[in-house]
């Protein structure tokens, strides 16, 4: 399963080097960017989405209600670090960490979070077995054939023969043609003569 | 760990030996006593501050000041990458090729196994043409802006060349090499019949994955140093003419 992904925005930097190395340590879980400004986070988030964000309480305490949208709609988790226990937990954030919080709390709510994603991931056909149907257009593409061939054989659009190949990718783990026909001969759904 | 120039050149490797590999490129020999970085680095006429550059951003992904190893000319950083390319040919890829042939004569019987060797030479391949094109086209014309950017303007193919393929072209289609790597490696890791060797497995996919971070750190220097840095200079020299 890929790892759970985490953005930290935060402007201390100190304190941002300590969320990282928080999240990073934690099973299954991974930075992929930090920022120092919420208009940093702006710009990724206009283009990318990621799984957990994790806000900083100088970003929290300015957070306008546009830019918490944003961050909604682009993470599927917030985490919130709040000065203390005093500011009132927004229901929108998954978990309120608090600066004075023991490390083991900050920790186990970075797992919770985790774990929480992994659910959502665990989900989607991901690591599960190939469909019979899948395994018919997986021989066929270790076998060389083109999508259009596969398509007109099996009639089905050259569209869904596409969505199957992803679906494919995905659950196995392996994007080349050359990669998929080596998996197809060691499960045996088609003979290393036949490719050779 | 930052590295800097007072570091003991023991002291790195102890930090992480990883970067013998990258000391190698730089044609520095074992046996350096208690020596400096800065010491060892001038008794073999290289670039202190270049080579810290490359060793920290070798060492850790988020070290990547690439504004400052942008102010490098761009002969140095193509002579690295130079070193690098050869590196791969004459160590990384012989070696997991040289482990996947002896993975195939401990297991006559798994017959299936030869996909794996047929896998790997069509990457070979694929990865020598890279190199040879980086070598033999982008790098020779990276070069040639920096000279023009220096002397002046006189080659006036060059501008042609320029308006007909740049480096945002190069940019553009600079492939991904790492990827067929990861197939590799999950076939490997999940997919292989349980061969007795298990040892040998776990070389060759230690080595596929020291390659890949390699080749990562490797593509990150071509498209975020190299690249805008050239295309600065074209920009410039575009606008004289
Ligand atoms: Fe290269
Ligand atoms: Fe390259």
């Amino acid at each position: 399963m890929d790892k759970v992904a985490y953005i930290i925005v935060e402007p201390v930097p100190i304190v941002r080097w300590a969320l990282s190395r928080i999240v990073e340590e934690q099973p299954n879980s991974t930075v992929d960017k930090e920022f120092d400004s919420m208009h940093r986070l702006v710009d990724h988030l206009q283009k990318h989405s990621t799984d957990v964000t994790i806000v900083g309480q100088s970003i929290l305490l300015g957070l306008s209600a546009e830019h918490l949208k944003l961050i909604k709609s682009k993470s599927k988790l917030i985490v919130a670090l709040a000065e203390n226990e005093a500011q009132t937990p927004n229901p929108l954030f998954f978990e309120t960490i608090h600066q004075h919080d023991s490390l083991q709390n900050i920790q186990k709510a970075i797992r919770k979070a985790t774990c929480e994603m992994a659910k959502h991931k665990d989900n989607k056909p991901n690591g599960s077995a190939l469909s019979d149907r899948e395994i018919d257009i997986l021989k066929d593409i270790a076998l060389g054939l083109s999508a259009k061939e596969i398509a007109a054989k099996n009639f089905i659009s050259p569209h869904t023969v596409i969505t199957h190949r992803k679906n494919i990718t995905k659950k196995l783990g392996i994007k080349t043609t050359s990669g998929l026909t080596i998996y197809a001969v060691l499960n045996k759904h088609i003979r290393i003569e036949e490719v050779e | 760990m930052h590295i800097a120039k007072d570091t003991k050149m023991g002291d790195v490797v102890h930090h992480n030996h990883s970067v013998l590999t990258v000391m190698l490129r730089f044609n520095i020999k074992l046996g350096f006593g208690d020596k400096t970085v800065d010491e060892v680095c001038s008794e073999y006429n290289i670039n202190t501050s270049f080579f810290l550059e490359i060793i920290n951003a070798f060492l850790d992904p988020n070290y990547f000041p690439s504004k400052h190893l942008r102010t490098f000319s761009v002969n140095l950083i193509i002579d690295y990458l130079l070193k690098t390319h050869y590196f791969y040919l004459t160590h990384k890829i012989p070696a997991i090729e040289c482990m996947i042939e002896q993975l195939i004569k401990e297991n006559q019987g798994e017959s299936d196994l030869r996909l794996i060797r047929k896998f790997f030479k069509e990457y070979k391949d694929e990865f020598i043409n890279h190199l040879k094109r980086e070598d033999e086209a982008v790098f020779p014309y990276a070069l040639r802006v920096e000279t023009a950017a220096i002397n002046g303007l006189n080659d006036t193919t060059l501008v042609k060349q320029m308006t007909k393929y740049s480096m945002n072209d190069y940019l553009n289609e600079h492939d991904n090499i790492e990827e067929k790597l990861f197939d590799l490696k999950n076939i490997l890791i999940k997919y292989i019949p349980p061969i007795s060797n298990q040892a040998l497995c776990i070389h060759i996919i230690e080595e596929l994955f020291s390659l890949e971070k390699d080749l990562h750190d490797h593509s990150r220097i071509e498209e975020k140093v190299l690249g805008p840095k050239v295309m600065e200079m074209e920009k410039q020299l575009l606008a004289h003419t």
